[in-house]
């Protein structure tokens, strides 16, 4: 094997392929790229995994004699970083791969090539066209809702349903549910529904840009492919049934609460200053004439501020909230203002976008604490 | 400060070692090594003050000890009598008063300033309780009496076996100035390092140096030292120690590598545990694996759930992934341990937070995953 690429196009390439790339060692030979190139096609093929998520990135290259080497990612990433911007030539000699940069040269000993995991094959003839930049919202706007307890794994995951006409994608850890919906034209014979891992999707919300505005989608009965630019993802999906969620939802939720979204943040984020370390308290205390923040942190103090230029629509209420998942909601909405519906101090609450959009809405659902 | 506490520090000599000779009375004046066999990966346990003279001391390697006493005679503890033994100790103490604080199986702290019989003189009741103790054991203890816990247990090693001495306030100054540092309770071989370092010996050294001085280089802890040099401790009689973790280990008989023979141990401890903690009506939300290797590298692995647990299904699925996530490929390990801690008791309510019902009612996922 032999080529020759410009270090910067190499490393834009290959940035996020790292992320892939497991950090606990269970099988050796996953802490490696695969590496291939061919001469025919002049093309350079990376490939990370960790045996439920496999990221390839395939890109053009100088290359002058085809082969296959399994590298160490981690030092293959190093140098790389490290190189200067210049032209960088690889190349294979008695089972080393040699890599040459300007006056700089390392030797990295290659893994047996042969032991890493077969990769699926790329099918692109019965593949589904979604708008990249909705996928990407989609997954914006609910992956910081799911659990990260392994013994429910259905909740480690962001559950995706699409049909026809439309599609959405949920996330839920029990305490909080995100959901958005989108209006969509999608050539599907039936709807089809999955539980995908996080991994692969963070993932691709990294790599997703405008430059390229489609993504192409395989959903098979055991995986998911996709296609995006250079990038070919495959991951598992998580087995078992998700929850009928919506039943959580609650429909009478009749005090209202609207207020410009930045200054909630900020009040929040400087009340929090002082909220437990245990339970990340602050409260919200809503009348129709006042809303105050506050939080209070045995032994060290307590703050609260007021708000002004509100709108309040309800019984008076007492209701508490954990501060990060707050945050976590008020991150992603994108109007102005943001509206809060809630029932009881013991009941969840909603949280929408104020501005309606026709093609696509999202709804937050926040279980709130105990009030002592 | 508080010069009016009347404080017994009591511990039992040689206390597994006593134990053995009173019921095989042929070890007597022997050296005796309770613990592990000489050719065996144990440790010993307590031996005969006629072993200690050969340099054999508790938590040493059996085969050391060995080496320094290949006449010694080796035994296990005999667990029941030491047990039976403690037991009625203990209730000898709780006879003088109900403010007692075991250290462990053969020491504990007791606050006689107030008692059950009246008594005025902790000296006095000091030597009550090691006569009975005697009666009714057989086996002597030391006791140390002083107006706090540090120097009762400085009194008590004063004059060890079957010792018995009083540290008044007036003669605390000249016994904590002649303190070998190391001594000195909060200052372990790290600190005495340190201490040395700077030029601290003795408790006379450390009386010279100033507050800020201590603080500067010890935190928090220079406090500590700065008043416990002056005799000053007012750490109370704790009753009841809140626990903060369980755990359970097992120290193979030959070092293993097949990862089937660990699974079998690690379920099994897990059996264990999660008995424990059902028994003892509390949950855990974090759990810790420990593995030596071969070459007594020593590791270990947590991880915390959300909610806590106590069965041993999810012990042992969470105990599984995490071995698995560390052991490289052919390691041999000579030992293998969980534990739990971040516990939770019935009745805590640290969580505030409320949850949908929907997640609580989703089973449980203990399904096997790939190896």
């Amino acid at each position: 094997m032999k080529f020759s690429i410009e270090k910067q196009d190499l490393q834009s390439n290959i940035q996020h392929l790292y992320n892939i790339v497991p950090s606990k060692n269970t099988m050796p030979i996953l802490t490696n790229y695969l590496i291939e190139a061919d001469e025919q096609k002049n093309l350079l093929k990376f490939t990370a995994t960790d045996l439920e998520i496999t990221v390839i990135v395939e890109f053009d290259a100088n290359i002058s004699e085809s082969g296959k080497v399994a590298v160490s990612a981690r030092n293959l990433n190093e140098i790389i970083n490290s190189l200067p911007d210049s032209m960088v030539h690889f190349l294979i000699e008695e089972e080393n791969l040699k890599i040459n940069c300007e006056h700089s040269k390392f030797n990295l000993l290659c893994a047996e090539n042969s032991q890493f995991p077969l990769i699926p094959q790329k099918d692109l003839s019965k593949v589904i066209e979604l708008d990249a930049e909705m996928f990407k919202k989609m997954i914006d706007n609910t992956h910081f809702a799911v659990s990260s307890e392994i013994n429910r794994p259905i909740f480690t995951g962001i559950f995706w349903n699409i049909a026809a006409d439309q599609q959405f994608m949920v996330a839920t850890d029990g305490k909080k549910i995100a959901e958005f919906k989108l209006i969509n034209q999608v050539d599907i014979p039936e709807a089809v529904e999955q539980i995908i891992p996080t991994k692969g999707l963070l993932f691709l919300d990294k790599v997703i840009s405008v430059d390229i505005p489609k993504i192409s989608v395989l959903l098979e009965s055991n995986r998911v492919m996709f296609s995006y630019g250079n990038y070919t993802i495959f991951t598992h999906i998580i087995e078992g049934r998700f929850p009928d969620y919506t039943k959580a939802i609650p429909l009478n939720n009749n005090n209202i609460l609207i207020i410009n979204k930045i200054k909630l943040r900020d009040a929040v984020k400087r009340v929090s200053l002082l909220a437990s370390e245990d339970t990340f308290k602050v409260k919200f205390d809503v009348t129709n004439e006042k809303f105050m923040i506050s939080s209070t942190k045995r032994e060290e103090g307590e703050a609260n501020e007021d708000l002004d230029d509100f709108k309040y629509n309800g019984e008076p209420i007492i209701i508490a909230f954990n501060y990060r998942y707050l945050n976590s909601i008020l991150n992603v909405i994108e109007s102005e203002n943001i509206e809060i519906k809630m029932g009881k101090s013991n009941e969840p609450a909603l949280f929408f976008n104020t501005e309606q959009n026709d093609k696509y809405s999202a709804r937050f659902l926040l279980m709130p604490l105990r009030l002592i | 400060m508080k010069t009016d506490r009347k404080i017994i520090h009591v511990d039992m000599d040689a206390f597994f070692a006593a134990v053995e000779i009173r019921d095989n009375p042929q070890y007597k004046g022997k050296p005796l090594i309770v613990g592990g066999k000489p050719n065996s990966r144990g440790v010993v346990s307590t031996c005969s003050y006629e072993a200690r003279k050969y340099g054999i001391h508790s938590a040493m390697p059996s085969y050391q000890a060995y080496k320094l006493c290949p006449h010694g005679i080796f035994v296990k503890p005999d667990f029941d009598a030491i047990k039976e033994a403690s037991q009625i100790v203990r209730k000898i103490f709780f006879e003088y008063t109900d403010l007692v604080e075991p250290v462990s199986i053969d020491e504990a702290y007791l606050d006689v300033t107030e008692n059950k019989k009246n008594i005025t003189i902790a000296t006095e009741i000091a030597n009550k309780i090691k006569m009975k103790i005697f009666e009714e054991t057989r086996l002597t203890a030391s006791a140390g009496v002083s107006y706090n816990k540090f120097l009762a247990k400085i009194a008590s090693e004063m004059d060890k076996p079957d010792g018995l001495v009083v540290i008044p306030p007036t003669k605390a100054q000249e016994i904590l100035e002649k303190l070998p540092i190391g001594d000195f309770y909060g200052i372990g071989n790290v600190s005495e390092k340190k201490m040395i370092y700077l030029g601290i010996r003795s408790g006379k050294d450390l009386k010279e140096r100033s507050l800020t001085e201590l603080i500067k280089h010890f935190g928090k802890a220079g406090t500590f030292y700065y008043n416990i040099v002056r005799g000053k401790d007012n750490r109370p009689i704790i009753t009841h120690r809140i626990r903060k973790s369980l755990g359970c280990e097992r120290t193979f008989a030959k070092d293993i590598s097949d990862v089937k023979e660990m699974l079998d141990v690690l379920e099994k401890i897990s059996q264990k545990i999660s008995s424990k903690m059902k028994e003892n009506k509390f949950k855990a939300k974090t759990l810790t694996v420990k593995i030596k290797y071969a070459n007594f590298d020593l590791v270990s692995r947590s991880k915390t759930l959300a909610e806590a647990f106590d069965k041993k299904d999810i012990l042992f699925h969470l105990g599984r992934k995490l071995l698995l996530e560390t052991l490289g490929p052919e390691c041999k390990i000579r030992l293998l341990g969980l534990s739990v801690s971040n516990l939770v008791r019935e009745g805590d309510k640290i969580n505030d937070q409320q949850m949908l019902d929907f997640f609580s009612e989703t089973e449980l996922a203990m399904g096997d995953e790939e190896e």
